[in-house]
């Protein structure tokens, strides 16, 4: 009696133990390329539903994007204009080939939890692949963690443990940005050296200092500078309005081989 | 049979809210609405801990997989209610009630006892929940306000559903 007894919690406890070493080993991998081997099935379904039911609302709501994509046209015409008649165009032009854009529609977006995913309608079969940032006209997104031949998911900016190297504007200070976890406007940018000049209103840019995202993009506006005593933290209300996702761009670095080859 | 099968498709139906409320809903960062610790709670008491504990983990990774969340993180947190209902269900009523109640309710163990079990489970998978999500990425108290608010309306949410869609005849 006493040998089952034991034996029944020695088993019991084993299992609990062996559930949850088994999750926190999912969790910490975030194992979203391993969900997609394993379950390849069943996302591919949910894809499509949530891409037919992402059409339904787009069809729904085609005349307010009609009218984005008119401003959007507009906006790009001007900077098309602008890149025409600077001095700086030439230049201008040789950075921007060192980047690929390639448009996507955003078909699952979630912004409700403390680490965020969005499915793209874009693939392996377009030339997706892990590690390419996404960005759109209003700042960055996130960045491509798992590709399979028609969709793609993306770490949104909006989870714990993602940060993005920013610049202040004015100054070209730099230090990373990161969502606060409350509201999706609302992130921080941190470890500004303390003597550096910064005010409620100044543009934060994307640095370029990584391999995924192109520089100066526009991010947000300073709201509030905090000093803690070693440095100087910023509160910067983003301009991307992330539940309002509709069409992103994947950005491939054309030359992020290289660069991977040199920070080794 | 008829009955069983019923708490069946309740149970799915539940399931199905619940995926539907993680994906499409939201109430904010400080509230996480969560139905899953309903769900193991009224897996009867009479099954055995270890198949509980199995069936709370496969609950909460299909949640994980379909909600499209981190693998893991409700698995991890519904095998700790399924592991700890059965003890906690003993310290919270009597001795006439212990051997005698299947599936607990408010009808069968009154309203405050429900509700006290309700909520320790309910916080044992929220603490689990949460500090597997951001436990070193978010400030503490951001942790607890979160967890606490989280606590309150996902007490009031599943005593609702369980007493107006459980615990009917």
């Amino acid at each position: 009696m006493r040998r089952t007894e034991l034996f029944y919690i020695i088993s019991t406890v084993l299992i609990f133990v062996a559930l949850e070493v088994f999750s926190i080993i999912l969790a910490s991998n975030n194992s979203i390329v391993q969900r997609y081997r394993v379950m390849g099935g069943v996302r591919n379904a949910q894809a499509s539903m949530w891409n037919t039911s992402r059409k339904v609302q787009y069809f729904i709501n085609y005349k307010v994007e009609n009218e984005k994509l008119a401003k959007e046209n507009i906006a790009l015409r001007q900077e098309l204009d602008r890149y025409r008649t600077a001095e700086a165009a030439v230049d201008s032009v040789r950075k921007s080939a060192d980047y690929t854009y390639i448009l996507a529609r955003v078909v699952k977006n979630s912004t409700n939890r403390q680490h965020n995913f969005i499915i793209l309608n874009r693939g392996r079969a377009d030339g997706i692949e892990t590690g390419m940032g996404v960005i759109t006209d209003n700042g960055v997104v996130g960045v491509v963690n798992a590709v399979q031949d028609n969709y793609s998911q993306v770490i949104s900016f909006l989870s714990a443990d993602q940060r993005v190297s920013a610049k202040i504007a004015t100054n070209g200070t730099f230090g990373p940005l990161s969502w606060k976890g409350r509201s999706v406007r609302q992130a921080r940018m941190s470890e500004i050296p303390e003597h550096t000049e910064v005010n409620p209103g100044d543009t934060i840019l994307t640095s370029g200092f990584s391999a995924i995202y192109p520089p100066d993009i526009p991010l947000g506006t300073v709201t509030k500078v905090f000093d803690n005593g070693v440095s100087i933290d910023i509160n910067v209300e983003l301009f991307q309005n992330f539940g309002a996702l509709q069409h992103v761009y994947v950005v491939a670095n054309n030359n992020a081989a290289q660069i991977k080859e040199l920070e080794k | 049979m008829k009955s069983e099968l019923w708490n069946i498709i309740l149970f799915v139906l539940i399931f199905i809210l619940q995926v539907l409320i993680s994906s499409y809903v939201d109430l904010g960062a400080y509230i996480y609405i969560c139905l899953i610790p309903l769900l193991v709670i009224n897996i009867p008491m009479k099954v055995d801990i270890r198949l509980t504990m199995i069936i709370g983990f496969a609950i909460g990774l299909l949640l994980d997989v379909f909600a499209n969340g981190v693998l893991g993180l409700n698995a991890a947190a519904a095998t700790w209610v399924a592991a700890f209902k059965g003890p906690i269900f003993q310290k919270t009523v009597n001795k006439e009630h212990r051997y005698n109640i299947e599936v607990p309710s408010m009808r069968n163990i009154g309203i405050f006892n429900y509700i006290f079990y309700l909520t320790i489970c309910t916080l044992i998978y929220l603490c689990s929940y949460m500090v597997m999500e951001c436990f070193s990425l978010r400030p503490f108290l951001f942790i607890v306000i979160r967890i606490l608010i989280s606590l309150v309306v996902n007490v009031a949410l599943m005593a609702i559903v369980s007493n107006s869609i459980l615990d009917r005849d």
